[in-house]
């Protein structure tokens, strides 16, 4: 059977459709089938109107989506309810296990208090802090860290290329002279144009480098630390005087720890003395207060499982202590990492499991630091942004931990619950209740399901927030007021009603757009860009 | 099942806030009893320092623990006359009676508690009780029960307490030291000498540490036969150049700064810096050409420390090193010597 062939102009859409029958007439005189290809002959014929295959019936194709629709519906909905079933179970699993954990902590701390106070013991530590941009804070700072109630510690001040007058500044209070370090670049970092020690307190230096980021003032002063372990202090932390003894016990009384984390408090509402905390209270700003649930529900607990069983990645700030030498052997803080600290951990996990060395990353569960927290809704909408996009990073750079041969605790549990209930939760939290709604408002399901299913879900937030709570009162009863304490029990009950649900959504967008940031600025392959900070 | 998730789920939320106030008002309930025993037995505990008080209340099972804690607070921070006062006061209201039961409780706060009256007031009746905490898990109530063991009787004590610092990591060495000076270092140093040569090689080093606090002289014979040891561990070594305190093992410590390993390379600059002689400055002049920059970083300051070594003469030492590194390090050296100075200076003046 010979083949006719028909030709048509591809902007004619002939292509998708059926031939005319007028046209086809007369040219398959011998029922050969017809093959289409193009030819300008048929360019000036007047397009067909486009129209369904002799065999192609939409209603049915509609019906039958409509079925699969309808069948997949209960699916969905025990996916979902499941889903938020398994996040509020995991972390409400989680927090009992650990407020054993902590009471234990706690009891042993405080029997053994009256030995520990002594110092004598204590591992010389180095601290490390970035002179930020604020002249008054950056002194006081600096004065609030010599008075620490600490055996033996030096003060390095990084002078990240800032503001000018906050050097001066620091100079002239601290009486701060020019100094001939040998210095030694173990970690690479910008040029340091000169060291300078005071000669009225020994142990305090300022670094004057070139700008670099926080990463890059970090290695660089590491590369000048004495002692063999170091903490980050930030421009805005606010410790108690004991805070640094009681992160040091923890590497006295364990020598494999490599790495101890406190989490960081909400110190909007708290009162100070003289740069350390004096008093707890409670912010007046809803958003700070939302904070403070959303660390105690997710946090503060759940930590201190994941450190007993070494398993511990850091999800937000974290006031840190690091074994020095591991960190040098790490490679130090990566200049390319949105948070360097999340990363830094995850690494440590990851190389120290390869080498089969036998090391702990400690969780410090005692309230020892705080920082303000986002007051405005734009600044706590930057900042749900940048945390899940900065965790999604770190946890991508290092994931050769996931379920990794000789992964361990933290490549088999803790790396996978990190990315299940925190990397992926905005998205299946936003997907759920969006998903929910379009069924209700299709008529796929009845408004009855639909506010059972949010009664279930927002009902399982809620007590996952008032048990974290309660806990709290039952160890280290952060909120010794009864009134502060009724507030936040109140919090706990409006924070599952609209700002779960707008956090998980900016984490999401955040996501979205950061991804496209992050990406075009990797294919403007600039490497000492600084991304830390983000635009909304 | 979503409906009764929610409704299941906002029942206990309920729950959880009657659990929330009941902690509440049972914290509040115990500090009020708390109050109220201070303010009953404080004044009846000082007075019975000057004078036998007649007509004690009754102690009651309310009281016990606030009582023992305001006993033990005391106890602690008065002499020996006042404490014979406390002790005859204990057993005019029964206390050791009541530690004997409180010894046996589950209840961490009321065993620690119980431990620490124990000790106290040498209850012997307690021996057996307070040996098996001894091996308690928890590190908290098992040091508390050393020490109570050697405040009954010290002679009995300290070969058990030798075999539990052999076998546990988790003792707080300061913890330790304390429990030592209750003993006295005539009763700890044989123990501890013969604990040295009982332990494995990984704790020696920590026991090493341990006597150097208590009696610093004694730890030197141990310290020539490490020293003599070729194939010692680089801790206990490092360890041993650390508590050395006589000139007499220096040639040993002259060989060690050509250790292999760099931390006892450092350990021995130290050494030498604190013991060394004149003549080991050329000895720690080699040494600032050290591949390890902490190497020549104590070189350079054992150097400064050396006898009769003076400014210009780090100067002149400085100023013929070829090594750069060398002298940077004695630059810098030189420089925190001299913030030293002038930071006691400002001190003085």
């Amino acid at each position: 059977m010979a083949e006719q062939i028909l030709r048509i102009d591809s902007a004619l859409g002939h292509s998708a459709g059926p031939v005319p029958a007028d046209l086809a007439e007369g040219l398959a005189s011998d029922n050969a089938p017809l093959v289409l290809q193009h030819d300008s002959v048929f360019a000036s014929l007047p397009p067909p109107p486009p129209a369904p295959g002799p065999d192609f019936n939409w209603g049915v194709a509609l019906d039958s989506f409509q079925g699969t629709l309808t069948d997949a519906v209960p699916l969905l909905q025990w996916f979902f309810l499941l889903y938020f079933i398994a996040l509020n179970g995991g972390y409400l699993l989680l927090n009992l296990a650990s407020l054993f954990m902590i009471r234990t902590y706690l009891r042993e701390q405080d029997a053994a208090s009256p030995y520990l106070n002594s110092g004598k013991h204590e591992i010389p530590i180095s601290i490390i802090m970035i002179a930020g941009n604020d002249v008054a804070a950056a002194v006081a700072r600096v004065h609030a860290m010599l008075q620490l109630d600490y055996s033996e510690f030096e003060v390095i001040i990084v002078n990240d290329g800032s503001y000018e007058p906050v050097l001066k500044a620091l100079v002239r209070e601290f009486s701060l002279a020019p100094f001939p370090e040998a210095y030694r670049e173990r970690l690479p970092g910008k040029h340091v144009k000169a060291v300078h020690a005071s000669t009225l307190y020994p142990g305090l230096r300022l670094l004057d480098k070139e700008s670099g980021g926080r990463a890059d003032a970090l290695n660089v002063a590491l590369n000048c630390a004495r002692y063999p372990l170091f903490c980050i202090m930030d421009h805005d932390f606010i410790l108690q005087r004991d805070s640094l003894s009681k992160m040091g016990r923890v590497f006295q009384n364990k020598p494999t720890v490599v790495a101890a984390c406190a989490s960081v408090g909400v110190a909007n509402g708290c009162t100070l003395h003289g740069g350390y905390m004096a008093g707890i209270g409670l912010p007046r700003a809803w958003p700070a207060l939302f904070q403070i649930i959303e660390d105690l529900r997710n946090v503060r607990f759940a930590r201190m499982f994941w450190s007993r069983l070494n398993a511990m990645l850091i999800t937000t700030r974290v006031f840190g202590v690091f074994h020095k030498e591991t960190v040098i052997a790490a490679g130090g803080f990566r200049t390319d990492a949105l948070n360097e600290d999340m990363e830094l951990v995850a690494r440590i996990h990851r190389l120290l499991r390869r080498e089969n060395k036998h090391y702990h990353i400690a969780y410090v569960p005692d309230a020892l630091c705080w920082a303000d927290a986002a007051e405005n809704w734009k600044l706590l909408k930057l900042q749900c942004m940048n945390r899940q996009v900065s965790l999604a990073q770190a946890l991508e750079m290092n994931r050769q931990l996931l379920l990794g041969r000789g992964g361990g605790a933290v490549g088999w549990l803790g790396f996978p619950f990190i990315f299940l209930f925190e990397v992926m939760v905005p998205w299946l939290e936003v997907l759920g209740y969006l998903i929910m709604t379009l069924l209700w408002l299709s008529g796929l399901i009845s408004f009855q399901a639909l506010w059972t299913f949010l009664l279930a879900v927002i009902g399982l937030g809620v007590m996952h927030s008032t048990s974290a709570l309660l806990m709290d009162e039952m160890t280290l009863r952060t909120n010794r007021k009864l009134s502060h304490a009724l507030k936040l029990f109140a919090v706990a009950l409006l924070e599952n009603l609209g700002y779960r649900q707008l956090t998980a959504f900016w984490r999401v967008i955040g996501t979205v757009r950061m991804r496209g940031q992050v990406r075009c600025a990797n294919s403007l392959s600039a490497p000492d860009s600084n991304t830390r900070q983000i635009t909304a | 099942m979503a409906f009764w998730t929610g409704a299941t789920v906002l029942g206990l939320t309920g729950a959880l806030l009657l659990w929330f106030i009941f902690l509440r008002l049972w914290l509040l309930a115990r500090q009020k009893q708390r109050n109220r025993t201070l303010q009953r037995w404080r004044p009846l505990l000082m007075s019975s320092l000057y004078q036998q008080p007649e007509g004690l209340p009754p102690l009651s099972r309310f009281d016990l623990p606030h009582m023992f804690e305001l006993w033990n607070h005391l106890y602690d921070s008065l002499d020996d006359e006042a404490r014979n006062s406390l002790s005859w006061m204990a057993g005019q209201v029964h206390m050791p009676a009541a530690v004997s039961r409180m010894l046996r409780r589950k209840d961490f706060y009321a065993c620690h508690l119980a431990i620490r009256t124990a000790g106290n007031l040498r209850l012997a009746s307690a021996w057996d009780a307070l040996r098996e905490l001894l091996a308690s898990g928890s590190p908290a109530l098992s040091i508390a029960a050393a020490r109570a063991l050697t405040q009954i009787d010290t002679l009995r004590a300290m070969p058990l307490l030798m075999h539990s610092l052999i076998g546990r990591t988790d003792w707080h060495p300061g913890a330790v030291t304390e429990i030592f000076h209750i003993a006295g270092a005539g009763q700890v140093v044989p123990n501890l000498l013969q604990a040295i040569l009982d332990a494995p090689v990984d704790k020696t080093w920590q026991l090493i540490r341990q006597l150097a606090e208590i009696a610093p002289d004694e730890t030197q014979l141990i310290v020539s036969s490490v020293f003599t040891r070729p194939d010692a561990d680089v801790k206990l070594l490092n360890t041993c150049l650390d508590v050395l305190n006589t000139p007499e093992e220096l040639e040993k410590v002259r060989l060690l700064t050509r250790h292999d390993n760099w931390h006892v390379r450092v350990h021995a600059a130290k050494a030498l810096g604190r013991l060394g002689a004149r003549e080991d400055g050329a000895l720690l002049e080699n040494m600032l050409g050290d591949g390890q920059w902490w190497v020549r970083y104590r070189a350079a300051q054992a150097l400064s420390r050396l006898p009769g070594m003076n400014t210009g003469e780090l100067l002149h030492i400085k100023d013929t090193q070829t090594d750069r590194d060398a002298r940077d390090m004695l630059h810098q050296v030189m420089a925190e010597q001299a913030l030293r100075e002038s930071d006691l200076a400002a001190q003085h003046g």
